[in-house]
């Protein structure tokens, strides 16, 4: 039996896609009192009244068509989504191929008691969709997941118990809480800050005020800073907004992580679909000892509308002190505590890349040249402008040669039984562990230097539910490459 | 180990033969007028330049078809390419999720083929492939993806019949 989308979606995609005519038109409504009735501009007015309602009526005609033959079927062998006026789509989903349901409501779409179910395949091909959306109200999605639920052998259960507040709230397992949050906006900002502070306190010793007045370094540095504060207000959006009541309970066969307020989203993770997990620290995260923990689950990524391609994997904890995540990780995701290493990188010298050697020739040599140029012709503005150089160079080689020895630090590998731990990064350090099964391919990359010290560098392609499922490792021993041969065996 | 099609080293010699006639023609003459000051000098280093480019794009597809190899089983697919960085990427079969055939305009006049292998989690490509070399893999490839399909389908249908029977008895 078919089954149409709630109408209210006609309602919600005309607002959506036509908010800024509707405000036009309510304005050009409002009665003018410097227009003459029977002047020109009073007739163009009226024009541009007419036009705007007839681009909204068009919008809600075109909403309306897309409703009228959009319909879904919940059959006994798999689910049917029929949608599109031009380009029709025929999506058919068997329930054997469904991974996860997740529910979406944002804050506009409670105006209009809209809800979206979306029914996640996690495949990452091209040529398949890899997600369904039904456009319903709340009512009929606890009835959908109640159906899917039905031929699914009771593998969504949980979807809809959580929605009705079945489950207890203090049986959470995690909290975002308000000192984690306000780590997350110090911890993610101080970057930026230290960065300024670099360069603004330490631009005077080069004597760059020959070239730039007081005035432009004064509101270089006021930009700066208010671009710091906008950055703070983003950090506190998300910390405060985005993630409000963020928790994560544990179910007999699920992670159910639920958050927000202005959009309120919960995810619904089975165990099963788990891929990977990867553990993230930056040099200050790694200095206040807090982590970031993302999960790569089929049907768990954070994407925007408009952006397809840039899918993200979900999220899991966004901020966490070390102690609390040994705690929570044996918990929740026992599979995926990171191993030790076992084959680390030895060598600091084939990090440094190609054009770090050529950018250090090029400044070598042109410093002696202007020296010996000085040296016979003295000119101050000529020495001014090497000590500038000098000192923007000089910083480069210093990040360059911290960032070689983070990444050698940081490089490892380690492989047991059934996983794979890695570690890669220099600033932002990745500890990522997955299964044997999910590594896809492997590709390893070594140049006639590598070959002389028996390294090289793998690509390793893993089985993932987002696009950057490339993990890129450097300068490890040769003998990896065996054994990670023998996990695609 | 394969190598692809000896037609690769015409058909990129011909694009690099465009590009530099178009810098010959277009590139050369540009500068020279923007620095009229400089005309001599910028004209004999764009030339040397060029020459230099030429030389590189001359060598580039006899070396490019020197490294770029792959070979196949029932068990992998190994492609080896990269001329100063050398890349070689191992595939299992088992990992496999479909795979594509495109032939672009240029392509179709020098009767070649381009295999892009689809796993879960990535793409891979073999560039330059000769139609009847194209066809050789496609089928190898398309056997395994069937006795795959048949596998996981009998597999399944096992399954089903397994939790069926037990429903039945409880």
């Amino acid at each position: 039996m078919k089954n149409k989308f709630s109408f209210n979606l006609v309602l919600y995609k005309t607002f959506k896609k036509g908010y800024v005519y509707i405000i036009l038109f309510l304005l050009l409504l409002l009665p003018d009192a410097f227009i003459d009735k029977k002047s020109i501009l009073n007739m163009l007015q009226n024009i541009l009244t007419a036009s705007v309602f007839i681009v909204l009526c068009v919008v809600f005609l075109y909403n309306f068509l897309f409703w009228f033959f959009s319909s879904y079927n919940i059959a006994e062998e798999g689910i049917t989504v029929k949608s599109g006026l031009f380009n029709r789509r025929h999506n058919y989903l068997s329930y054997n191929r469904i991974n996860t349901l997740n529910r979406n409501q944002s804050f506009i779409q409670k105006f209009f008691r809209l809800e979206i179910l979306k029914v996640e395949s996690g495949s990452v091909s091209s040529s398949s969709n890899n997600s369904m959306m039904l456009y319903i109200t709340t009512r009929k999605v606890n009835g959908v997941i109640k159906k899917l639920d039905f031929y699914t052998d009771s593998k969504f259960s949980n979807v809809n118990n959580e929605k009705k507040k079945k489950l207890d709230k203090k049986a959470f397992i995690y909290k975002f809480s308000k000192k984690e949050k306000f780590m997350f906006v110090l911890l993610n900002i101080l970057a930026f800050i230290i960065f300024e502070l670099l360069i603004f306190f330490l631009i005077p010793l080069a004597d760059i005020f020959v070239y730039i007045s007081f005035k432009v370094y004064i509101s270089g540095l006021i930009a700066f800073f208010s671009i710091t504060l906008l950055i703070a207000a983003v950090l506190f959006y998300l910390a405060f907004i985005k993630y409000y009541n963020y928790l994560i309970f544990k179910t007999d066969n699920n992670i159910i992580i639920k958050y927000g307020i202005l959009n309120s989203v919960t995810y619904n993770l089975p165990f099963d679909n788990i891929k990977g997990c990867r553990v993230q620290n930056n040099i200050i995260y790694r200095l206040f000892r807090f982590r970031i923990v993302t999960l790569d689950v089929v049907g768990y990524k954070e994407e925007s509308e408009k952006f397809k391609r840039l899918v993200k994997s979900g999220i899991m904890f966004p901020t966490i002190s070390l102690i609390q995540y040994k705690t929570i990780s044996n918990e929740l995701i026992p599979n995926f505590s990171t191993l030790e290493a076992k084959f680390k990188s030895k060598s600091m010298t084939s990090f440094f890349s190609f054009k770090f050697i050529v950018l250090l020739l090029i400044y070598v040599v042109s410093s002696i040249i202007s020296i010996l140029i000085l040296s016979f012709n003295f000119d101050p503005n000529g020495v001014t402008y090497l000590v500038t150089t000098s000192y923007l160079y000089i910083l480069y080689v210093v990040i360059s040669v911290m960032s070689v020895y983070l990444l050698r630090k940081n490089t490892s590998i380690n492989i047991v039984k059934d996983k794979i731990s890695l570690s890669y990064g220099g600033f932002i350090k990745n500890e990522v562990v997955l299964f044997k099964n999910d590594v896809i391919a492997v590709n390893k990359i070594d140049d006639f230097f590598k070959k002389r010290k028996n390294k090289a560098s793998f690509k390793i392609h893993v089985r993932s539910n987002y696009f950057n499922n490339i993990i890129y490792i450097k300068n490890l021993d040769i003998k990896v490459y065996d054994e990670l041969l023998t996990i695609l065996k | 180990m394969t190598s692809i099609s000896k037609k690769a080293i015409v058909i990129q010699l011909l694009v690099f033969l465009l590009f530099i006639i178009l810098i010959c023609v277009f590139g050369i003459p540009l500068i020279i007028n923007f620095l009229p000051k400089f005309k001599n000098i910028t004209l004999i280093i764009s030339i040397i330049l060029t020459c230099i480019l030429s030389i590189i794009c001359f060598i580039y597809p006899f070396l490019y078809y020197k490294t770029y190899k792959y070979i196949y089983n029932n068990k992998d697919i190994f492609i080896k390419y990269g001329i100063f960085i050398k890349h070689e990427v191992t595939i299992p079969t088992t990992r496999l999720q479909d795979v594509q055939l495109i032939a672009g305009p240029i392509l179709q006049i020098f009767n070649l083929k381009k295999i892009i292998i689809s796993t879960a989690g990535s793409n891979f490509k073999i560039n330059y492939l000769s139609s009847k070399a194209s066809k050789e893999l496609v089928e190898h490839l398309e056997d395994l993806l069937s006795n795959k399909v048949e596998n996981k389908k009998t597999l399944l249908l096992e399954k089903v019949k397994a939790s069926k029977s037990s429903k039945v008895t409880s």
